[in-house]
């Protein structure tokens, strides 16, 4: 457990400077872009309500209030989400490959700490994790300060403010980011974590057998995901319907424990087994 | 601290997230509930009521549920629990009690048929062959409920290649035997392009698993302006078997600039048994009124007159209006729904400051059976918040 | 005592270790010879449990290799297998922080003997003094047995020398060593055990003090013998 904590410490060691980096990017850039829209709103108000002689409430008829929307639409914010979602992304394979392909070839010290292998899996793991739902709660935390920022920016009377539901709902991917309940939460970051352990497993395939792991990695990859959507589609093309809700979930979390087991099983497998430094 | 990182990279998601649940918690629970109080009557009367709307004020609009002791949002609903709700209360009460009869079938309570001995499924499937309506099966299922037995059987749709898609609207069952209301749509290849659109009536005997009957008792006839749709009513009198069904065409008409001019049309009374057809005359001033219930020998309509809402009612026997009872507090707006020979109404919409007023009477008397009012609780706190009303359900 | 028993190995299609058995002893440098691309380095990452093999088994005093023997045998890898932006102190950290049977004290000591100095980071090191650093982590454990991969190759003189310095000291003391190499000019005065590799087998395995005492040959005049014979 000792071992396993301080794994995971070092392995955030190592990223931390971007991560930290990535952090203030978002911050910067979101926060940026609420007085940029902001100032280019008032801009757009003014000129129409001085020079085009345009009422107040024309205005707002023709362009609409200023609400989040017209943020989150932008690349200052979708940028920085898109850019910390691939880096993490990226960073998945990174946090092996740099220990074998990086100078100083450091997987030697890794695996020959004495203590679990699947210590040294686990703690890459918690750190993708950790960091992506910190990445989540930043932007979780950064809509009331931008929301405060807007409210200095924009005057009441311009202004659409939405709560943090509303706000959420605006942007279309956030049903997977930020679950509405604590038990979508639990599913949807529950899933996530599988997904890791997945794409670990076939990164160990790689490392094991080379080129023939890239294509069982590949095979593996498909075999996981078939076998989380299995109950969906025989549900969809065998027996439409057979399923009520609540029990498909139940045979998906079924499933996925499954592959999350299968996962660690193999990981562990091919980490004392067979994999080559 | 060695393990600074590793500790605030956990406890500060875990704190955001937490707070955002809590917040959410915090926020559903300032939703208003919504009291039904008794002002006059025996409560039993709206025991069975349901009122689906929304609340609303400038934030927020949240779907709400109302029955005569909980209010039920969305919001504070859990998500296993949003997983386990349908749409229909029926439908859901009938999968409570019989889940794995229920299974695979479609979530609408018009499909179905419920006595004390047996609940029966009819459904019309419809098969695709290259993503396009190919052929078209009857579906029965009937479950004994004594046995727990179901038996269940397909007649494939006489003459189907003459028909572009078969959609079954509602099942009716008497003396052994099973009515599925159909609408059917063939193309015409009419010059301009028009569909032949029906409703079609499938009798099938269940003891011999065979089609029986079938008869065209509607055709709408569907023009640039005009979209026609069927309405059916079961004679809701179980004394008279529930033998009777009031069907007819609802022709709505977009002139321009008024809107939709809607009007009744093809109005007739049938009868499952002899299957006869017959028409059923309404005075001219009652073209645009809104047929809403169906009882022994009476027809109820919803009539708008001079801006005022009133209902009208109808005797089939002797093809005159009866008497009118007194419904000058219906006012325009207002919800109601009939059931069981007793109408419900409720004044719409209510706001914070003010209440509305929830009524239940006998449908042929007139006679009040019961009256309360609709509020929120702790109106004082809860400002700006206004419940409109969709429907009114007492199944 | 480490054994190695009929280890086997192949590479895609290629048998590079076709059955190669051979004992270390505890207290004794025991040098494993051959041309590169022998498999020398594969059979230490097999010891390491660093690389999958085909065949045979590594005892350690009799049991096979598992996690806690990573605290009886520890590997010098022939490159140094620090990240570049760490330094030496904070290397010696990790050592630390992971490895029960790491020496604080021989450790200090080694950062002396090699002329060292711990806030330097492991970038900015020059060949040799890389080479120490690695050398360092290795022996300031407290461990049975050392693996060493090409201690001396692409390293100056003088670094050498101070390397091969170690070999005659305490911080050696009783352990047993396994080292490869090419060349053993470095060190064959003080090897005790030769195994010398070829074409994936053994083709000899002798005492240095016997072949010097009965028949009064040095471990190159034995080299020369076989390998071109």
């Amino acid at each position: 457990m000792s071992n396993y904590l301080k794994l995971v410490n070092f392995e955030l060691s190592r990223f931390m400077k971007l991560y930290v980096v990535m952090i203030c990017f978002t911050i910067i850039m979101q926060i940026t872009g609420v007085i940029v829209k902001s100032k280019s709103y008032m801009g757009l108000a003014n000129e129409e309500m001085y020079k085009n002689m345009m009422s107040k409430t024309e205005f707002i008829n023709q362009h609409g209030e200023f609400s989040f929307y017209w943020l989150t639409q932008s690349i200052w914010f979708m940028g920085p989400i898109a850019l910390c979602g691939a880096a993490l992304l990226f960073y998945m394979f990174l946090i092996w490959y740099r220990d074998w392909l990086g100078k100083n070839t450091f997987i030697y010290r890794l695996l020959m700490i004495p203590t679990a292998r699947m210590n040294v899996y686990l703690a890459k793991a918690t750190t993708i994790f950790l960091m992506v739902i910190g990445m989540v709660a930043l932007q979780l935390a950064l809509f009331p300060v931008e929301a405060v920022v807007m409210q200095w920016m924009v005057p009441v009377d311009f202004r659409l403010d939405l709560n943090i539901l509303q706000t959420i709902f605006s942007l279309n991917f956030a049903a997977v980011l930020f679950p509405l309940t604590p038990t979508e939460f639990f599913l949807w970051y529950g899933a996530g974590a599988m997904s890791i352990l997945v794409i670990f497993t076939a990164i160990l395939f790689e490392r094991s057998f080379r080129w023939k792991g890239i294509l069982i990695g590949v095979v593996y990859i498909a075999l996981s995901v078939g076998l989380l959507m299995l109950p969906v589609l025989i549900d969809e093309f065998f027996m439409y319907g057979y399923l009520y809700p609540i029990e498909l979930v139940g045979i998906t979390i079924v499933m996925g424990l499954l592959v999350t087991g299968m996962s660690l099983f193999t990981s562990h497998y091919l980490l004392n087994k067979k994999v080559t430094v | 601290m060695r393990y600074w990182k590793l500790l605030v990279l956990t406890i500060v998601p875990v704190l955001i997230f937490s707070t955002f649940y809590i917040h959410n918690r915090i926020e559903a629970s300032k939703l208003p509930e919504v009291v039904m109080k008794n002002q006059d009557g025996d409560r039993k009367e709206i025991a069975d009521l349901q009122i689906e709307g929304y609340v609303e004020n400038n934030e927020n609009v949240s779907n709400v549920l109302i029955r005569p002791d909980e209010t039920i949002y969305f919001e504070r609903m859990g998500y296993l629990k949003k997983l386990n709700l349908m749409f229909q209360p029926e439908v859901e009460q009938l999968v409570k009690e019989h889940r794995g009869f229920m299974r695979g079938k479609l979530e609408r309570a018009e499909l179905f048929y419920e006595n004390a001995d047996v609940l029966i499924y009819g459904d019309i499937e419809v098969e695709y062959k290259n993503y396009n309506p190919d052929s078209f099966t009857i579906q029965v299922d009937v479950l004994d409920k004594k046995t727990n037995q179901s038996t269940d059987f397909t007649i494939p749709v006489p003459n189907e290649e003459t028909y572009d898609y078969v959609y079954a609207e509602q099942v009716f069952y008497h003396q052994g035997k099973l009515s599925i209301a159909a609408k059917s749509y063939s193309n015409l290849n009419d010059e301009d392009g028009r569909t032949g659109e029906q409703l079609e009536m499938f009798t099938i005997e269940l003891a011999s698993k065979k089609l029986v009957n079938q008869e065209t008792l509607l055709t709408f006839d569907q023009r640039d302006n005009t979209w026609s749709s069927p309405f059916i009513l079961i004679n809701d009198d179980e004394e008279l078997g529930n033998q009777q069904l009031l069907v007819g065409s609802l022709v709505e008409e977009f002139v321009e600039p008024e809107g939709t001019n809607i009007e009744l049309d093809q109005l007739s009374i049938y009868d499952l048994e002899t299957k006869e057809m017959k028409p059923v005359a309404l005075p001219k001033e009652w073209k645009g009124a809104d047929p809403v219930y169906f009882r022994g020998n009476m027809l109820y309509f919803l009539l708008h007159q001079d801006g005022k809402q009133t209902i009208g009612e109808w005797n089939v026997d002797t093809g005159k209006q009866e008497e009118e009872h007194s419904f000058d507090w219906l006012k325009e707006g207002s919800s109601l729904t009939f059931s069981n020979g007793k109408i419900y109404t409720i004044d719409n919409p209510m706001s914070d400051g003010s209440s509305s007023i929830l009524r239940v009477m006998d449908a042929q008397s007139g006679e009040s059976l019961y009256e309360g009012i609709l509020e929120f609780k702790d109106s004082a706190k809860k400002k700006g918040y206004q419940l409109v009303i969709d429907q009114i359900r007492v199944p | 005592m480490l054994e190695v028993k009929d280890l086997k190995k192949k590479f895609g299609r290629k048998q590079v270790l076709k059955g190669v058995s051979f004992t270390a002893k505890k207290g004794e440098i025991t040098c494993l010879i051959g041309i590169n691309g022998v498999g020398k380095t594969t059979i230490l990452n097999a010891i390491m449990r660093l690389t999958a093999i085909n065949g045979g088994q590594i005892l350690l005093n009799g049991e096979s290799i598992t996690k806690k023997s990573y605290e009886k045998i520890t590997f010098i890898p022939d490159a140094i297998t620090v990240m570049p932006h760490m330094k030496i102190s904070e290397a010696m950290q990790f050592m630390d922080d992971f490895y029960d049977c790491w020496n604080e004290k021989r450790a200090t000591e080694l950062l002396d003997f090699f002329k060292l100095n711990a806030n330097d980071r492991v970038s900015s090191l020059s060949k040799g003094n890389t080479a120490k650093v690695n050398l360092l982590l290795g022996l300031a454990m407290d461990v049975d047995y050392v693996l060493m991969d090409e201690p001396f190759s692409g390293i100056d003189m003088f670094s050498r020398e101070k390397i091969a310095e170690v070999f005659t000291t305490h911080l050696i003391e009783d352990r047993g060593v396994i080292i490869t190499t090419h060349e053993i000019s470095d060190i064959e005065h003080l090897i005790d055990h030769v195994v010398l590799l070829d074409n994936g087998r053994v083709l000899k395995e002798f005492a240095t003090e016997e072949v010097r005492e009965q028949e009064g040959k040095s471990v190159v005049d034995v080299m020369r013998e076989v390998y071109q014979a």
